[in-house]
């Protein structure tokens, strides 16, 4: 029988060359899907492309009419580029990998809005995993709140509950531990019951302090000290055991003394906890600045940690093989793993690229820019340089040249050292509501700066806003009498910022980074508090201290009594039997000795 | 119609002959279009593979049609397969970093997991599925087949088209 059909090869061929056919003809589509698939998934949100023109044979890419949405704005485009050409070696794609020398991309215009939403349903993998992070980021921060609601009615003490309060749990939990201790360490004393054990010891003493090889004979003092140091031994067990005791004792003691000492830090937590449900504005002038522009704050913080974590994601440090959604299909998509080789070429290479851009109007931020980019790459270690982006005005239409990015991302080493400088100017700022005082502050026209550092695993930076002019509006007030009164102060004092100032600093972890938040309208406003309000609050502050202290106090000085009596009389009597049994047993060893010189050869007694 | 058009010029063309290990190797050998994701290298070798060698191609693609939904079926299996091989084999580290470096191996998605574990399950159960398809047709064609042509249905499909589809399990 035969094993081939040799007659099959001709339908094989024709059968190969027509996929081949097919794929070259639909190669362009492939590429316009590809392009909006990958970058849809890196984003987070929709990519779209009119356009792919792609000439394997001269290595010829075109994209045209690429646009990004913005995944935090699906109404707007991150960017779109009118066209991108890219020169393509060709070596690589025989490994499926993408090397790319030079880029260009044309027209370049940022948040530009987009005719329909640009969020896709659900999200990406990517996307929902990193965005998940961030939610619980910003899930955990407490943003503290400005209000004048509690302001110019009278101080409601009631509204401070004990069960609310931390102290008097810490206080509960610290005096019941104090009668746990006090009973255990009682029971292993009367356990241990030193005293008749002290006073047999004594008894032996005396009687050795009488003995001599005269008055009781060899083979008498032989037994008379063979008795003795049957004595002495158990005297110095008890002694051992009663001196574990004592230091267990101290031990205990002092921990519950820090726990005391902590007490304080747990008033003055219950006390903050107290004055935030009394809505009392703080007098610290930094403290408003997170209250009013937190939220703000985190809003704008969000993006820059979406961004560096998908760029971890995309451009790691290392070479350990990464696992990535595979491509969607009707069967179970699964996990494509790369597996980025030592002295191989990356999946993604980006050499060089440039981009160019204009904006119009008459506006400072108006004229024309150029961007470049070098060493993007998807194994920055295989590539063995880091990525750099600079951009800068090459003509300005109106205003100073004062736009600057550069940004260096290193992570051709085990861990990633990135920095990212940027300053822009003549950009529109947004606008914000501002709690409390029913006003929008609109920044209109400004300068932002952001200074960006990652070193390993934490991050450290800045954002800065800046608006020299800005428009307070503000929306008829829903309050009255002392409180509307307030309100109008605290209104005069802000409106009168238009050079308005804001900074953001982050630091930490990246999953988690710290904020803090400074501006000079917070401190405008607490210095018009601390004017008009000082003795109002002054005298609110100090009634919710006396109420703190009311439901707190009896509880710590019933503590601090129970702690001390424990140390007074536990310690003391633990402490006069180790003594005595230590003084004892001195004793006891000094005396057997001297009267083991006496026995000749000391036979039989062992020294 | 057209698929029964299609299989039985197919047959013509390619001269199958219809012996039970052929029709089992058939069976056998179209499995691997069922079992992994279609669109890959290995499936266009084992489609050239079917083609060219003298085993039934309708067989072939009877294996594919049978095997198909059990490749949907058996999807979470072959991903933990495949991602244990990738990810959790030391030793075969070595092998996946040179292949992925090697021109045209990446075009055949082996470092998908569904892909690299639906290719060793086939490779696993080829060896069984070829002796239960043989042992089946063989008995079919003992014990049933003699005893369907009798029946006034089998007549009927006879003078049909699809009589042409029993006809590659009958004996040459």
């Amino acid at each position: 029988m035969k094993i081939f059909r040799w007659k099959a090869i001709i339908p094989i061929v024709l059968v190969l060359l027509s996929v081949a056919a097919i794929w070259i003809l639909l190669l362009d589509t492939i590429v316009e899907r590809t392009v909006e698939r990958i970058g849809t998934e890196i984003v987070g949100a929709r990519v779209e492309l009119d356009e792919a023109d792609v000439r394997l044979t001269e290595g010829f890419v075109a994209l045209r009419g690429l646009r990004v949405t913005n995944p935090d704005a699906p109404m707007t485009n991150l960017f779109e580029a009118s066209e991108i050409i890219a020169d393509l070696r060709m070596v690589p794609l025989l490994e499926k990998k993408i090397y790319i020398d030079t880029v260009a991309v044309r027209e370049l215009r940022f948040g530009t809005a987009r005719e329909t939403s640009g969020a896709i349903e659900g999200s990406t993998q990517t996307n929902r995993a990193i965005r998940n992070q961030i939610d619980a980021w910003t899930d955990q921060i407490r943003i503290p709140e400005f209000s004048l609601e509690g302001l110019g009615q009278a101080v409601n003490v009631d509204a401070i509950r004990p069960e609310s309060l931390q102290t008097p749990m810490i206080v509960r939990e610290l005096i019941s531990a104090a009668d746990t201790s006090r009973a255990e360490w009682e029971t292993r004393l009367t356990e241990l019951n030193p005293a008749p054990a002290i006073d047999s010891g004594r008894a032996l003493l005396e009687r050795l302090q009488t003995a001599s090889l005269t008055s009781l004979g060899v083979t008498g003092l032989v037994q008379t000290l063979r008795s003795a140091r049957t004595v002495q031994g158990d005297i110095e067990s008890l002694a051992q055991n009663v001196g574990q005791l004592d230091d267990r004792v101290r031990e205990g003691v002092g921990s519950l003394r820090d726990q005391l000492n902590n007490l304080s830090t747990a008033r003055d937590r219950d006390l903050a906890f107290a004055r935030s449900l009394l809505r009392i504005p703080s007098l610290d002038g930094p403290d408003l600045s997170p209250s009013i522009f937190g939220t703000f704050a985190v809003s704008a913080i969000r993006p820059l940690l979406y961004w560096t974590k998908v760029a971890e994601r995309y451009v790691p440090s290392g070479l350990d093989p990464r696992r990535r959604p595979g491509p969607q299909r009707l069967r179970m998509a699964g996990e494509d793993v790369s597996f980025p080789g030592v002295g191989a070429l990356p999946k993604f290479t980006l050499a060089f690229g440039e981009a160019t851009l204009e904006l119009g109007g008459t506006g400072v931020s108006a004229g024309a820019y150029a961007a470049r980019l070098t060493g993007l790459s998807s194994a920055p270690r295989l590539h063995g340089a880091p990525l750099r982006v600079t951009a800068s005005r090459t003509a300005a239409a109106v205003g100073p040249t004062d736009l600057s990015v550069d940004a260096v991302a290193d992570r051709t080493g085990e861990s990633p050292n990135d920095s990212v400088r940027v300053n822009v100017a003549g950009i529109s700022l947004p606008s914000l509501e501002i709690p409390g005082l029913n006003a929008t502050l609109d920044l209109g026209t400004g300068t932002s700066r952001l200074s960006f550092e990652r070193t390993g695993g934490a991050i450290t930076g800045s954002w800065q806003w800046r608006a020299a002019s800005a428009n307070w509006t503000r929306q008829p007030s829903q309050s009255a009498g002392i409180a509307a009164r307030v309100e109008d102060l605290l209104w005069s004092a802000a409106s009168a910022v238009r050079d308005v100032e804001l900074e953001v600093r982050f630091s930490g972890d990246p999953d988690g980074p710290n904020l803090s938040v400074r501006s000079n309208v917070g401190s405008a406003i607490s210095r018009s508090i601390r004017q008009q309000l000082s003795q109002e609050i002054a005298a609110a502050e100090a009634q919710v201290r006396a109420e703190v202290n009311r439901l707190v106090g009896d509880g710590i000085a019933t503590a601090q009594e129970r702690v001390a009596a424990l140390e007074q009389e536990i310690v003391g009597r633990v402490n006069t039997q180790r003594t005595a049994l230590d003084d004892l047993r001195t004793q006891l060893q000094e005396r057997i000795r001297e009267l083991t010189r006496l026995v000749p050869g000391g036979i039989g007694i062992d020294d | 119609m057209l698929l029964l058009r299609l299989l039985q010029k197919l047959v013509k063309t390619l001269n199958s002959d219809g012996t039970p290990g052929q029709v089992a190797m058939g069976i056998a050998a179209g499995s691997i279009l069922g079992l992994t994701p279609l669109l890959n290298l290995h499936n266009l070798i084992a489609i050239a593979a079917i083609a060219l060698l003298n085993i039934s191609f309708p067989a072939a693609m009877l294996g594919w049609v049978l095997f198909e939904p059990v490749g949907f079926l058996l999807d979470p299996v072959f991903h933990r397969i495949g991602a244990a091989l990738l990810t959790d084999t030391p030793p075969l580290m070595a092998t996946w970093t040179e292949m992925y470096n090697t021109p045209v191996v990446p075009f055949s998605n082996y470092n998908n997991t569904v892909v690299l574990g639906s290719l060793i399950g086939w490779a696993v159960l080829s060896v069984p599925i070829f002796l239960l398809a043989r042992l089946g047709v063989a008995r079919y064609r003992e014990r049933i087949l003699t005893r369907l042509k009798k029946t006034k249905l089998f007549q009927a499909v006879k003078a049909s088209k699809l009589y042409d589809i029993y006809r590659l399990f009958q004996p040459q």
